[in-house]
C-alpha cells in the first residue's frame, strides 16, 4: 500500500513539475530522416510543442500543464523513429 | 556458314545496341530510395530519366523492416515487391551509419518472373556522406556516394548536398559517374544531376 501511495505521489509530482523535457539523441544527422521523431512525438496528447536542434543533437519537448510523458514513452519515440537516446533531462 | 557468323554479329550487335535499355531496366533497382524509414513511415519516391520512369511506395512496419511496392516503365513494364531490413545501425553522436539488406521479386509485363537481393551500407555526419549498394538483378549491380554538405542547415531550413554517384553494371560493363545536388527540405527531398554520359537524373521523394 505504502508502495503504491509513493508511486502515485511520485507520478502526481513529475506531473506537476515537467513542462519541458530536452532530449540528447544520437544518429540524428539529417532532417530529412529525423521526420519520423516529430511525428511519432505529435501522436502524444501531453504534446503541446516539439523542436528539433540538429546542430545540438537536442529534441526539446514542450508539455501541456499538468500533464507527462514517462521516460519509456520518450524512449520508445526515439528509438521507433530509429535513433537513440543518449539521454532525458526535465525542467520546470 | 557466313550467313550464320553474320547472324550471330548481327544479334550482337542488337544487343550492345539495347544497353542503354537494359541499364534503364536496371536503374529502379539502384536508384535513390531509403530502403526503411521509421515505424509507421510511409515513402513516396518518383524518379525520372529519359529511359525509364520509376514510381515507388514504401511502407515501414518498424524500424528495422519495410515493404514496398514498384511500378516502373522502361521499354516494358515491371511489378515488383520489395522487403528491406535494417541489419544494423550505429548512431553517434553527430554521425549515423547503417547496414540495410532486401529482397526484391516480381513480374515483367511479358510474366516473367524476377527476384533480386541486395545489401546497402551508408554513413553520414552532418557535413559528409559515404554509401555503397550491391545488388544483384540478372547481374552484378554496385553504386557508391560520396557527398557534402556546403552549409549546415537547421532542422527547418533547406538543406543542400553536392554528391557524386559512380554506378557499374557487370553484364554490360557499364560504368557511369554523376555530380548531383540533393535538396531536402521538411519531408520533400529532390535530386537532380547530370551524368557524364549525358544522362539527366531527376529524382523526388517524400514522407509521411
Amino acid at each position: 500500500m505504502k508502495a503504491f501511495l509513493l508511486a502515485i505521489s511520485l507520478i502526481v509530482t513529475t506531473s506537476a513539475f515537467a513542462q519541458d523535457i530536452h532530449i540528447t539523441v544520437k544518429g540524428m544527422v539529417c532532417s530529412f530522416c529525423a521526420q519520423g521523431i516529430e511525428k511519432n512525438f505529435k501522436k502524444h496528447k501531453a504534446l503541446e510543442s516539439i523542436k528539433v536542434d540538429l546542430e545540438n543533437n537536442f529534441v526539446h519537448l514542450k508539455l501541456k500543464p499538468n500533464t507527462d510523458l514517462l521516460d519509456f514513452e520518450i524512449q520508445k519515440s526515439i528509438t521507433d523513429a530509429g535513433y537513440s537516446v543518449e539521454k532525458i533531462e526535465r525542467s520546470k | 556458314m557466313n550467313g550464320q557468323v553474320k547472324s550471330h554479329s548481327s544479334l550482337l550487335n542488337r544487343i550492345y545496341s539495347m544497353k542503354f535499355f537494359f541499364i534503364a531496366l536496371l536503374l529502379p533497382t539502384i536508384a535513390l530510395a531509403h530502403p526503411v524509414t521509421f515505424k509507421g513511415g510511409s515513402e513516396i519516391a518518383v524518379q525520372t530519366n529519359p529511359n525509364m520512369q520509376k514510381y515507388n511506395y514504401t511502407y515501414s512496419f518498424s524500424k528495422d523492416m519495410a515493404l514496398g511496392y514498384s511500378f516502373f516503365k522502361a521499354h516494358k513494364e515491371y511489378n515488383l515487391l520489395e522487403a528491406n531490413y535494417l541489419v544494423k545501425r550505429f548512431n553517434e553522436l553527430g554521425s549515423q551509419g547503417n547496414i540495410y539488406t532486401g529482397l526484391q521479386s516480381g513480374f515483367d509485363q511479358s510474366g516473367m518472373f524476377k527476384m533480386g537481393a541486395m545489401v546497402e551500407a551508408d554513413w553520414e555526419s552532418r557535413v559528409y556522406y559515404i554509401s555503397g549498394k550491391y545488388n544483384y538483378l540478372d547481374q552484378n549491380m554496385t553504386k557508391f556516394r560520396l557527398g557534402y554538405a556546403p552549409y549546415l542547415a537547421s532542422y527547418d531550413g533547406l538543406h543542400t548536398w553536392l554528391m557524386v554517384e559512380h554506378i557499374y553494371m557487370s553484364q554490360e560493363d557499364f560504368s557511369d559517374v554523376s555530380p548531383l545536388v540533393r535538396l531536402f527540405y521538411d519531408q520533400y527531398l529532390l535530386e537532380v544531376g547530370y551524368s557524364l554520359k549525358g544522362n539527366v537524373l531527376v529524382n523526388f521523394m517524400v514522407h509521411f
